[in-house]
């Protein structure tokens, strides 16, 4: 809570959004007292991305999940030092391996280099996770940057992702039926529908924007999100928060291990995994179908026919104020460098060519990356949802089945008199509470529900109880039965009084234990007064007791629950 | 600059001298040394309705809103919609969780004598004051208590299942008056404040203080919502009904509203802050204390001439209050974050100016070390204590097993020792480890942070208030529905002997708890609010604990004895065996470097065995002992003190160096 364990807080949104209730997160975080649902709240937040919430907390984590290893991994170790880095391998590798023939140290330095970069990779993935989150959240960013969990996490990523789940399982798996990546992608006929649609919509490298390859086996499209994502990942998230309490306190914990939420975050690896490629791939493949396949047919179209009809095109007339002016000459020269077609913009754009394809970057890709983030903001709160809920229905039905609850503190809650806690009735299907509140403000006027005079606490809880069954009544639809009460509200306010007289408190707990002891008591009081020879129905009104029964038992039941 | 503070500081202990000369001390204990004064106390904390119900005539008090011929129609019908809310919110059965169960203020005085038994020195009673009538109702929130494990799907009434009432008293329409649920039913207007007159005579007379738990902040909810966020009505929809718009009230008379229904405005007298709700995930300072609580609930604004006025009036009202008897011991308040803090250090002055002997503590939600902006209230009020849920957290999640994060003992022993913690000690040496770790861990998120210590005296934070359970929090055997009544008395024991003012939830003296149901999960996770506040067990009923009450009670008499657990300071030491992040072995020892007459050891092992405390190791004066639970004196033999702890168990020892 306040110690800002911000790792666990992050996973834990995903519950928050779970329970579907932002006045959960506002009760954790804030002030408690008033125990009250927020309702106001609740309807404002029903979109699914608004600033501050939670599918825009996780599309920033998304985008900078995207950004990050690509400006730092991507971009920063592969255009800047390479040579340098490079003669730096050979270096040590010739230190280690005086003899080692030149073409195997080349091999081995361009092996370090891709180790070098895949593990900047996993580091900056992480930063870039958690920095999205605390800038949409406001919160203090430089936490993203705690070293002290970014080196286990990088330590065990890169042993549960690229060791074990990569190479041991899934290319262990391939090795052991025979069936290795490469000869199968050999084999594998590029035509095949199902599995060039499944390798496109089900799979994608570690956050690589890259289309994919329709070669890629199918256990691995399979396999990948589960093994490799999420059993990599929820190995490696403990191992961050292990990280900081070491760094703090020198101690080996384990706690983050068992106390991770894993059902949540496989919501959220999946989410983010899923949603990003699906974004990705729609707009991609919009884009494929909508520009490439129908727009710039049309534009070559136009183009041609503009040509034929008008002619050669006329360089634009320039006023006389630009063409005179120091400032406008400045902004001509500007302009026209930008202007598309213009010598010194494809000459930038010449220049800047390789690197962007190198980088994959082109309007095309990022149009579809961003569309990727925002699916993967939504989705990821979504997915999260759906595991953490799902993980919630199956403890709540072992509970029903397996579960037991204590025997003490059963005790302690139950009401007294209340020796056998029975089940509570099903709730019947309800009209609106306009419609129950008309009814209740109708019998008011009516003048039956409210009193003139002072009344006594068993009158008071008679037109609790009178208005208790109206609700049932309500909730039962059985509006005619409400006459019913209308007519015999009068003789229930008479019990009531009756019960005073007679000492009964029909507001205790349990007022048919307490009604059996006072007529109890009034029978003896009765005896004692010589009036033994009068039996007990003489002395109450008829039905007395089937009224009670009704009115108390009913309300008791109905109104506020059986008590058997 | 210090010369100023001295200045300040002796300006302000001389004011406070000459008042209490004037006003006369009310106090039962002698006030502490810190902010807020408390150390000497043990706090109790009473959610009335859930305490005990006293008088069952008041229980559906709809007497409060006659319906007479002669009233002018807008009263009447006032009065109408209070007395059907009134009965609609009334729950004899108490199965439903977010209604009125009974209890009121006739209840308290009535267990006032079981309240002495125990040990406690003051009393925080929920908020008393004149609530709004009124419910909300949210479909998606279970508020029914199940007994039964097979109980399921819907309940009896499922308007009542779902339904929330102003029961817990945080819900003020008139800071002037007494809820007609908690007070006397017969009162006539005359004598209806008597009620109280006699719980503060009665507590005096029994040596126990009555704190008034203040909301200040906010009235109550406005429903129907003006902005057409009118509810549907549905069942299935969020629904809720108030007689009042968030309306003020003083003695009954209408002063200000936060709404006006026939003309759709909202804030019509400028008493509240513009109509916005607090964004918890990222809110701003001014956010929080000019946004709306959850719930709706319409936020005063302080700053208004007016409403100060009011707000001041009603807290000298209470001040003065059967003052020459028994006035309150002080106030609870209620929601600090929540208001700036100019207002509360104005509303401080003019307290110590009613009443110089009145305590002062806030509950800064997630306050303590670790929260800076708790530490600029209670570093910039000059006698206001505060909640520490910093150590508070701490202790319930270790104790009951959690021990990530806070539950740690590195996070337990850090808080309890302040400007003695390692983190603080690696900082002030400075070197090579600490500019690793510096490098390592940025932005030191788990240290307490050095701002914190310099801004805070330890006399200060000694009298922070501590606690196990509050009305915020899942009772912890709910919530830790597999901790052991072994450690939960150890978990007691830890929070009598820790620096800090305890302060015990009702209930907590006997582990009282709603059993796990997944249908139990309130606000905070299982068992939160509103399951965390079922009605109060007493000695003798289904379901008491007599051994967590004798420990409780046993703490309790023990930290009123030894002043080294109010005032002393806290090491921690390792014997041999002891696991650091399983066992804690805390000494509360007397300030000044030497050995003091007496210390207590507080000794906890999360897997038992048996250790041997070296008392030259670890230069501990003492040549006897005795177990808090036993009072037999057993002599050192050896210089070594032999502790055996079964799994979670732990023991206190008085160590005596005579």
């Amino acid at each position: 809570m306040c110690h800002k364990n911000w790792h666990t807080k992050f996973v834990s949104l995903v519950l928050i959004v779970s329970l579907g209730a932002p006045h959960v997160w506002a009760q954790s975080v804030g002030d408690t007292s008033q125990p009250v649902p927020n309702v106001v709240d609740v309807e404002a937040s029903a979109g699914p991305i608004t600033p501050h919430s939670d599918a825009w907390a996780y599309g920033w984590s998304k985008a900078l999940q995207i950004l990050v290893p690509k400006l730092v991994a991507g971009m920063f170790l592969k255009e800047i030092g390479v040579e340098g880095r490079k003669k730096l391998w050979r270096k040590i590798i010739l230190g280690l391996h005086k003899h080692m023939a030149p073409e195997e140290v080349e091999l081995l330095a361009t092996r370090y280099e891709a180790r070098l970069a895949r593990v900047a990779g996993f580091a900056t993935w992480k930063i870039g996770a958690d920095l999205g989150f605390f800038l949409a959240n406001g919160e203090d960013p430089t936490r993203a940057f705690t070293a002290a969990g970014l080196i286990p996490y990088t330590i065990v990523q890169y042993l549960g992702y690229r060791m074990i789940a990569e190479k041991g399982i899934m290319d262990g798996l391939a090795k052991k039926l025979g069936q290795r990546m490469e000869r199968a992608r050999k084999g594998m006929p590029d035509h095949v529908f199902l599995k060039r649609f499944l390798s496109k919509w089900l799979y994608r490298e570690y956050d690589d924007t890259a289309p994919n390859s329709p070669n890629v086996p199918l256990r691995k499209v399979l396999l990948k999100p589960f093994v490799m994502m999420t059993l990599a990942a929820a190995a490696s998230w403990p191992a961050y928060d292990m990280g900081v309490l070491f760094a703090q306190s020198g101690e080996v914990n384990f706690a983050p291990y068992r106390e991770f939420n894993y059902p949540l975050f496989l919501g959220f690896t999946l989410g983010g995994y899923f949603g990003y490629l699906w974004g990705y791939n729609i707009l991609d493949h919009t884009y494929g179908v909508v520009v490439d396949r129908m727009l710039n047919p049309m534009k070559e179209r136009a183009k041609q026919f503009y040509q034929s009809s008008i002619g050669p095109v006329v360089a634009p007339r320039v006023s006389s104020f630009l063409r005179n002016n120091w400032c406008g000459r400045m902004l001509g020269q500007i302009g026209g460098a930008l202007r598309p077609g213009s010598d010194r913009a494809s000459s930038l754009y010449r220049n800047a060519r390789p690197f962007l394809l190198r980088q994959n970057l082109t309007f095309r890709d990022a149009l579809a990356t961003a569309t990727g983030v925002v699916m993967a903001g939504v989705l990821t709160s979504k997915a999260a949802q759906w595991t953490s809920g799902g993980w919630k229905a199956a403890k709540n039905a072992y509970f029903g089945r397996y579960g037991h609850m204590d025997e003490g503190q059963v005790k302690q809650v139950t009401p007294p008199g209340e020796s056998k806690p029975d089940t509570i009735r099903p709730a019947p299907v309800a009209p609106d509470l306009e419609k129950l509140f008309q009814e209740l403000e109708q019998l008011r006027k009516d003048g039956n529900l409210s009193a003139t005079t002072p009344m006594s606490r068993n009158e008071r809880l008679i037109d609790g109880i009178a208005a208790f069954e109206t609700l049932a009544l309500i909730e039962r639809g059985e509006m005619g039965e409400i006459e019913k009460i209308i007519q015999g509200y009068p003789e229930m306010r008479e019990l009531a009084r009756f019960a005073d007289e007679v000492g009964i408190d029909l507001a205790g707990p349990t007022p048919m234990i307490l009604a059996g002891e006072a007529l109890e008591r009034q029978s003896s009081q009765a005896a004692a007064d010589g009036l033994a020879g009068i039996s007990l129905d003489e002395m109450l009104p008829e039905d007395w007791e089937l009224r009670v029964m009704e009115g108390v038992d009913e309300f008791l039941k109905e109104g506020v629950g059986d008590n058997g | 600059m210090i010369h100023a503070r001295f200045s300040y500081r002796f300006l302000e202990c001389l004011l406070v001298a000459l008042l209490a000369w004037q006003v006369g001390s009310a106090d039962v204990v002698a006030q502490g040394k810190g902010k807020g004064g408390l150390e000497n106390d043990v706090l109790y904390y009473v959610v009335i309705d859930r305490f005990y119900d006293g008088t069952r005539d008041n229980n559906i008090p709809d007497y409060a809103f006659p319906v007479e011929g002669t009233m002018d129609e807008a009263t009447r019908h006032y009065n109408q919609l209070n007395r059907t809310l009134i009965r609609s919110s009334y729950d004899p059965s108490r199965r439903y969780m977010g209604l009125y169960w009974g209890g009121d203020l006739r209840g308290v005085i009535e267990k006032l004598p079981y309240l002495r038994d125990l040990g406690i020195t003051k009393i925080v009673v929920s908020p008393i004051l004149e609530n709004a009538n009124g419910w909300l109702y949210n479909p998606n929130q279970n508020y029914a208590l199940y007994l039964n494990r097979k109980e399921d799907g819907a309940v009896g009434n499922h308007y009542a299942a779902h339904m929330s009432t102003g029961y817990h008293g945080y819900w003020t329409k008139d800071w002037y008056e007494i809820d007609e649920h908690f007070r006397d039913p017969d009162s006539a207007a005359a004598k209806r404040f008597d009620v109280f007159k006699e719980l503060l005579d009665k507590a005096h007379a029994s040596g126990i203080g009555v704190i008034l738990d203040l909301t200040l902040n906010h009235t109550s909810s406005v429903y129907p919502t003006p902005d057409g966020k009118t509810p549907t009505w549905r069942l299935d929809d969020y629904g809720a009904i108030f007689a009042d718009y968030g309306a003020v009230y003083k003695n009954g008379q209408l002063v200000a509203r936060a709404y006006d229904p026939n003309r759709n405005q909202w804030n019509p007298d400028q008493w509240f802050h513009p109509r916005f709700d607090i964004d918890f995930r990222n809110p701003s300072k001014q956010m929080l204390e000019e946004g709306m609580l959850p719930g709706g609930l319409p936020d005063l604004n302080q700053r208004n001439p007016a409403v100060r006025d009011y707000l001041f009036g009603a807290v000298t009202f209470w001040l003065e209050f059967n003052k020459e008897s028994a006035p309150i011991a002080g106030f609870r308040l209620d929601a600090i974050k929540h208001v700036n803090l100019s207002f509360w250090q104005a509303l401080e002055w003019h307290v110590k100016s009613v009443n110089p002997n009145a305590v002062l503590f806030g509950e800064y939600f997630d306050g303590g070390y670790r929260n800076p902006d708790s530490i600029d209230f209670v570093s910039q009020t000059q006698s206001s204590s505060m909640f520490d849920f910093d150590l508070s957290n701490s202790v319930r999640r270790f104790f009951a097993g959690e021990r990530n994060w806070a539950g740690r003992t590195f996070m337990i022993e850090e808080t309890c020792l302040g400007r003695e913690g390692r983190a603080a000690k690696m900082r002030q040496e400075g070197g090579l480890l600490w500019f690793v770790r510096r490098l390592a861990n940025v932005a030191q998120n788990l240290d307490v942070p050095k701002d914190s210590l310099d801004r805070v005296s330890d006399d200060d934070a000694a009298a922070w208030v501590t606690f196990l359970e509050s009305h915020d929090f899942p009772r912890m055997k709910s919530f830790y529905p597999n901790m052991s009544d072994e450690a939960y008395k150890s978990a007691i024991r830890f929070l009598f002997v820790a620096r800090g003012v305890p302060m015990l939830m009702y209930g907590t003296e006997t582990a009282l708890a709603i059993p796990y149901h997944p249908k139990h999960e309130g606000f905070g996770g299982m068992g939160g609010d509103p399951f965390n506040r079922p009605m109060m067990i007493w000695p003798g009923d289904p379901g008491w604990k007599a051994d967590v009450y004798d420990v409780t009670k046993q703490m309790v008499e023990l930290r009123k004895r030894y002043s080294v657990l109010r005032y002393g300071k806290t090491r921690f030491i390792q014997p041999r065996g002891a696991s650091p992040t399983g066992d804690l072995f805390m000494l509360r020892e007397p300030y000044g470097g030497q050995l003091g007459p007496v210390s207590v050891l507080y000794a906890y092992s999360t897997k038992g065995g048996k250790f041997a405390v070296n008392l030259q190791t670890w230069q501990i004066g003492a040549s006897s002992y005795e177990l808090a639970s036993c009072n037999e004196s057993v002599p050192v033999r050896g210089d070594v003190i032999t502790i055996d702890l079964r799994p979670e168990e732990a023991k206190v020892l008085v160590l005596s160096n005579k």
